[in-house]
């Protein structure tokens, strides 16, 4: 199977984002994720849906307010995990 | 969203939770169950232009005065909007100032308003008291019926009330339970399916059983008091350091709740009752794509039961909170509990805390904790005057008859410890305090 790129990790990302907090099309991979309404309870589903998706688990302890800035900070470091 | 008058407005879920212990508070112990948002202001204020603001938000949200009915046949409470709505009562008082530098202590009238009965049903839900001080300052406390609004509820109306321009509030959200295209049949089956699992949920929690330094159900007159504790901003800095090593940025509710059970076990240690586990509730919002609703409650609960032996490392408490955490939210216990809380909505009101009991067998929680994070981001003054404080009292039943609860003002730490008088002495309220601050503090 081809490896995902970041790219392609954002995309998905952007996706299961919108679904998960309810957003409309005005949403982009580099919309601030707080600024749209996630707080600590949608995220911790958010990263349950990409443990599903992707089968890692981001460990809640390594998460820093940068990496949640936005979908492609959040996909560069999901990109991280996969590659070990 | 307006509402047109005679139109009925179903309660959530979570306003029926609340209302049903409106109900056990008056019953047994005379007040309502009521939460309290205090601002502290500098000098400034303008009365009569916080009363226009008041009045013109009321007229555009009558719900705030909205009567309490329920069907005659079967179903949910609802707000019953009146075409006329009342003043929200003010009531006002003068004092001398404390001497400058110092945190005022919080006016007597304020924990008075707390301890009061509210006519809800006839919609008493919200009143205001303002303290006025000789040097120029003041002090405002916004009182009401804990099913109005949630913490996070509050604090958008009073940003709202602060604004003072035509600005509706953001639209009001239905229930889960009055959500979806699915039949209403399929509906009652899928809120029965989740309501059994929830009960069975809470029977596990209830062994061994909860206790709470008040002992179980007190029936003795309620008399709330709260005292506010002010972290300094460096002190607030060290504390926010000390909780993201521990809980993460993520959640740092984890990390204060670990700190105020270990207050708590350092209560009942010194009586020599520590009990086999704690037991406390979470207040969690729901959903959060709806963070910016004002009126209703929209919250689901976590529930965290500890064993006494883990109580004892910090650091392990912590962790093994957050497991819990993960855990609830990984089987879906939050929007469970909130469609359960939906499906008994036409439940008498009487029943909610009994179930509770009997699932618990006894007591309802070891005590009442919050952790609301900053407080109204972006507030800056109310009526010309700048805020200089603020900070939430929610009441606590006489059983537990003690609650913590925690938020940020402009980057400072607030800790209030609400409690019914002659379930703590001074020395072990002094003790909890001591406790609490040197977990939160320790480096």
């Amino acid at each position: 199977m081809t490896p995902l790129t970041k790219d392609d990790l954002a995309v998905e990302l952007h996706r299961i984002v919108q679904r998960e907090l309810r957003l409309d099309e005005s949403f982009s991979t580099v919309s601030n994720l707080q600024e749209s309404g996630l707080d600590s309870l949608a995220l911790t589903r958010l990263l349950l849906a990409v443990e599903e998706r992707f089968g890692v688990w981001i460990d809640e302890g390594l998460l820093t307010p940068e990496i949640l800035e936005n979908v492609e900070t959040l996909a560069a470091c999901v990109h991280e995990l996969l590659d070990g | 969203m307006s509402f047109s008058t005679g139109e009925r407005i179903p309660l959530t879920g979570a306003d029926c939770f609340l209302r049903a212990f409106d109900y056990e508070a008056r019953r047994y112990h005379g007040a309502s169950h009521l939460a309290q948002l205090v601002v502290r202001l500098g000098p400034g204020f303008d009365p009569a232009r916080f009363e226009s603001q008041l009045a013109r938000i009321v007229r555009r949200h009558p719900v705030l005065r909205a009567m309490i009915r329920r069907p005659f046949v079967i179903g949910a409470p609802a707000y019953c909007i009146p075409s006329q709505a009342a003043a929200v009562p003010i009531r006002t008082a003068h004092q001398e100032s404390v001497t400058a530098g110092s945190e005022r202590p919080v006016p007597a009238v304020f924990f008075e308003r707390l301890n009061d009965r509210f006519a809800i049903e006839l919609g008493d839900l919200l009143r205001f008291d303002i303290v006025r001080y000789d040097d120029g300052s003041t002090d405002v406390a916004m009182t009401w019926a804990h099913m109005l609004f949630d913490a996070a509820g509050s604090e958008t109306f009073l940003a709202a009330l602060a604004r003072g321009v035509e600005e509706p509030l953001p639209p009001w959200q239905d229930t889960p339970g009055d959500r979806g295209s699915s039949p209403p049949w399929r509906r009652f089956v899928h809120g029965a399916q989740v309501a059994r699992r929830w009960g069975e949920r809470m029977a596990a929690l209830g062994s061994p059983p909860t206790r709470s330094l008040a002992g179980p159900l007190r029936t003795v007159p309620q008399r709330l008091r709260y005292a506010l504790t002010g972290f300094s901003a460096s002190e607030t800095e060290s504390v926010v350091a000390r909780s993201a090593r521990y809980a993460g940025f993520l959640t740092p509710a984890m990390f204060y709740l670990a700190a105020a059970m270990r207050a708590h076990a350092a209560v009942f240690a010194s009586r020599s009752t520590e009990p086999e586990c704690y037991l406390v509730p979470l207040p969690v919002r729901v959903p959060a794509a709806d963070a910016s609703v004002p009126v209703g409650t929209h919250v689901s609960l976590l529930w965290f039961r500890v064993l006494r032996e883990h109580t004892r490392d910090f650091a392990g408490l912590v962790e093994e909170l957050r497991r819990q955490r993960l855990e609830q939210i990984r089987s879906q216990a939050v929007d469970e509990t909130a469609v359960a809380l939906d499906f008994v909505r036409p439940l008498p009101l009487r029943t909610y805390a009994y179930m509770l009991r009997r699932n618990l067998q006894g007591e309802l929680a070891s005590f009442v904790f919050a952790f609301t994070g900053e407080l109204a981001p972006g507030l800056e003054r109310l009526a010309g005057a700048e805020i200089v404080n603020a900070f939430h009292a929610p009441a606590v039943q006489p059983s537990p008859g003690s609650g913590l609860i925690l938020c940020m003002w402009r980057g400072a730490l607030n800790l209030v410890h609400v409690y019914q008088e002659g379930v703590l002495s001074d020395a072990e309220r002094t003790l909890l305090r001591e406790h609490l601050v040197e977990d939160l503090l320790r480096t």
